[in-house]
């Protein structure tokens, strides 16, 4: 009996080692490295137009602030905000007591200086009279040098009375003038044809007025016949932005329209430049925020803007026809290994066809990424590289970028037309692949579906 | 006349080769904690180096990074995240679901699954056992089949860890072995998935030691075992499908 069961055992017991030795070694020999799922594409050639995306407000392109520049009450308001106005049309009136006054009072003193100027003449026609008569004298030797010099005296003091008393009569005159026209400011009228899109004051509010300095802000007249849109635009992208350049336009208010518009004025300093540098010295926080120039574009269309309304805008920058492109998310960056015995297997005909001037030659690159661990000492800066699809495995290719849009870069070297490259998914790109990697081409994750 | 007692080692070996003998020692002996404890010792110990190996694998590891790769791409896409807060949540996620966090929660996941697993299908077989067979026995002999019955999961480890290694994904000695594309949420593949060899040797050993406790038939004590396993493992289909589904409808 026990025999037959110790064969059984034994039997059993081989099976399964058998079975278990045979796993064990198929999986010992098996090349541990797993294939990663990517998405592939063929290099082709499109237009590319860059452009800088940049944020900001309508304003008309001519916008004229009301002030006055007499104080007093506000005693016409015909206007009301929003009313288009002509050039010329009455805006307000101010109530003219004072300067009606002031004027007044200069054209008495303008009449009190002719009376003097008058008087002036006659004391100077009595002088030479005197002068005259005394110098006949005074020829004959009838009359001493001390009388005569008197004579003399009083006479030139008489000439300059009278051209004191006509200086007089000239700055009573211009005082009648500036009074006038302190009056006639009291009546302010449109400097423009145009809307007026803001009115600060009111009817019976008292304004202040000043020739130097701004006064009340009343009202702001713009002609919205012209409108423009002013973005601000980084330090970084400015100097891609000229006079010219045309651009797109997305106004928040009206979400299903596109306007165009074309650049006309671009910055030459910063925004808030004095502000900051006066702050620098009490402030370090205005070093921290960004620096922004302020860029002007013209609208091409006209519709229903108004001022304030908040824009994005696309500032056409460069443009490139028939460019090599591939897809932005194909191009990532990877830090490159100089080797100094290159190896033929790495040889990447593409990149040999086209050797780049700035470009690590292909064929005496290591590549890391997604974790590979490199010498110290050997380590250079990031580059960016593609990966192109070589049979079942994909070889790093530094490329020279160009201009990109929302969707492709420019290649300018690095790659040439129907080479076959990994554009996804998105962690092979970034983190898995690498030079030599071993890879399988999947289906991409399907777009979710929209929520209801 | 009770047959002479074997060592425990020969029933631990035994019980590949002839497990009704085994189970007749353990019916006719005193209840002996070894018989079930040391099982599942050997179970929990083979199960904790099973996940080091398997979370050893660069194509575990990537198939997981993937896995959650692509979760976080749909999530992008469907405009629920930025690809900043992707790449954020992708670098917390593989902090937590590393190769050595991994190895670490499988092992102890392992060696809590091999305890509680003997305990419940004794508290199967023991209920079986009154209700059906109408038999009475102690919990502790049906404790004593369930781990003698362990061994075969053992050996069932064993071989599933080998085919993981070797296919680089997760993959028993099932039915599903046939399937191509594995979809979580095929009832089809799940049935499949839990048609597997071992599980069904296992069930056949018990269903023997079952058999031998309640002096009943192995074919009707196989039957209720399998009626049993057919319950719960629909049950569990369900849940996994209707688990798999709200996460979709979340996302």
């Amino acid at each position: 009996m026990a025999n037959p069961k110790k064969r059984k055992k034994i039997l059993v017991f081989s099976v399964i080692a058998v079975v278990l030795v045979a796993l064990a070694l198929v999986a010992i020999f098996k090349k541990k490295e797993p294939p990663v799922t990517v998405q592939t594409e063929k290099v082709a050639r499109r237009n590319i137009t860059e452009t800088v995306v940049a944020n900001g407000k309508i304003y008309p392109v001519v916008q004229v602030h009301i002030s006055p520049e007499v104080s007093g009450e506000i005693t016409e308001l015909p206007v009301k905000e929003g009313q288009f106005v002509h050039k010329g049309d009455l805006l307000l009136k101010i109530k003219p007591d004072f300067t009606l006054a002031a004027l007044n009072q200069a054209k008495a003193n303008y009449r009190s200086s002719l009376a003097s100027q008058s008087t002036a003449s006659a004391n100077l026609e009595k002088a030479e009279a005197e002068y005259n008569r005394n110098k006949e004298l005074f020829d004959r030797k009838l009359l001493s040098d001390s009388d005569f010099i008197t004579f003399k005296v009083a006479r030139d003091v008489a000439r300059a009375q009278v051209e004191n008393a006509s200086n007089q009569v000239a700055m009573a005159s211009a005082a009648v003038d500036s009074a006038q026209d302190s009056l006639n400011k009291t009546t302010i009228t449109s400097p423009l044809d145009g809307t007026i899109t803001t009115l600060n004051s009111q009817l019976g509010e008292r304004v202040l007025g000043t020739v130097q300095n701004a006064g009340t802000d009343i009202m702001i007249i713009s002609d919205l016949s012209q409108i423009e849109a002013r973005v601000d635009i980084g330090e970084m992208d400015v100097v891609l932005i000229q006079p010219g350049q045309k651009a797109r336009l997305d106004v928040d208010s009206f979400k299903d329209k596109k306007f165009t518009g074309v650049v006309t004025t671009v910055a030459n300093s910063s925004e808030g430049l004095n502000a900051s540098s006066a702050l620098s010295s009490s402030s370090s926080s205005s070093s921290q925020s960004a620096t922004q120039f302020q860029v002007r574009i013209r609208v091409n269309e006209t519709e229903a803007f108004r001022p304030g309304m908040s824009v994005t805008t696309e500032i056409e920058t460069r443009s490139r026809t028939n460019a090599l492109s591939v897809p932005i998310a194909s191009v990532t960056t990877r830090i490159i290994k100089s080797m100094t015995n290159s190896n033929p297997a790495t040889t990447n005909s593409t990149a040999a066809n086209s050797t780049p001037t700035n470009a690590i030659p292909t064929n005496a690159l290591t590549t890391t990424g997604g974790g590979t661990n490199i010498t110290k000492g050997n380590l250079q800066k990031p580059v960016e590289v593609v990966f192109v699809v070589e049979g079942d495995h994909v070889k790093t290719v530094p490329v020279k970028i160009g201009i990109s849009d929302d969707n492709y870069w420019e290649i300018a070297d690095g790659l040439k037309e129907g080479d076959e490259i990994v554009t996804g998914g998105y962690h092979a790109i970034s983190h898995d692949l690498d030079d030599g990697k071993k890879i399988v081409i999947g289906a991409a994750v399907e777009p979710a579906k929209p929520q209801p | 006349m009770p047959p002479p007692a074997s060592s425990l080692a020969a029933r631990l070996t035994n019980i590949f080769v002839s497990p009704g003998e085994v189970f007749d020692e353990v019916k006719a002996g005193a209840p002996a904690v070894k018989n079930w404890l040391v099982p599942v010792l050997i179970l929990a110990l083979v199960g904790a180096v099973s996940a080091f190996v398997i979370f050893s694998q660069p194509a575990m590891i990537q198939q997981i990074r993937e896995q959650q790769a692509k979760a976080f791409d749909q999530q992008v896409k469907s405009g629920k995240m930025t690809q900043a807060q992707a790449d954020q949540a992708m670098a917390v996620a593989e902090k937590f679901s590393g190769p050595a966090m991994l190895k670490i929660t499988g092992s102890i996941g392992a060696v809590i699954s091999s305890f509680a697993g003997v305990f419940w299908r004794a508290l199967v077989l023991w209920l079986l056992g009154m209700l059906i067979l109408k038999a009475r026995f102690d919990y502790l002999k049906a404790l004593e089949v369930a781990g003698l019955a362990t061994m075969i999961s053992v050996l069932g480890t064993v071989v599933t860890m080998l085919l993981t290694v070797i296919f680089g994904k997760a993959t028993a000695p099932s039915l599903a072995l046939l399937v191509g594309q594995f979809d979580p949420k095929n009832p089809v593949h799940l049935l499949a998935a839990a048609v597997n060899v071992f599980t069904f040797w296992q069930l056949g050993v018990m269903a023997a030691g079952l058999a031998r406790l309640a002096t009943s038939s192995f074919a009707r004590a196989f039957a209720s075992l399998l009626i049993v396993w057919l319950v719960l493992q629909t049950a569990l289909i369900l849940c996994s499908i209707t688990i798999a589904h709200l996460v979709t409808m979340a996302k």
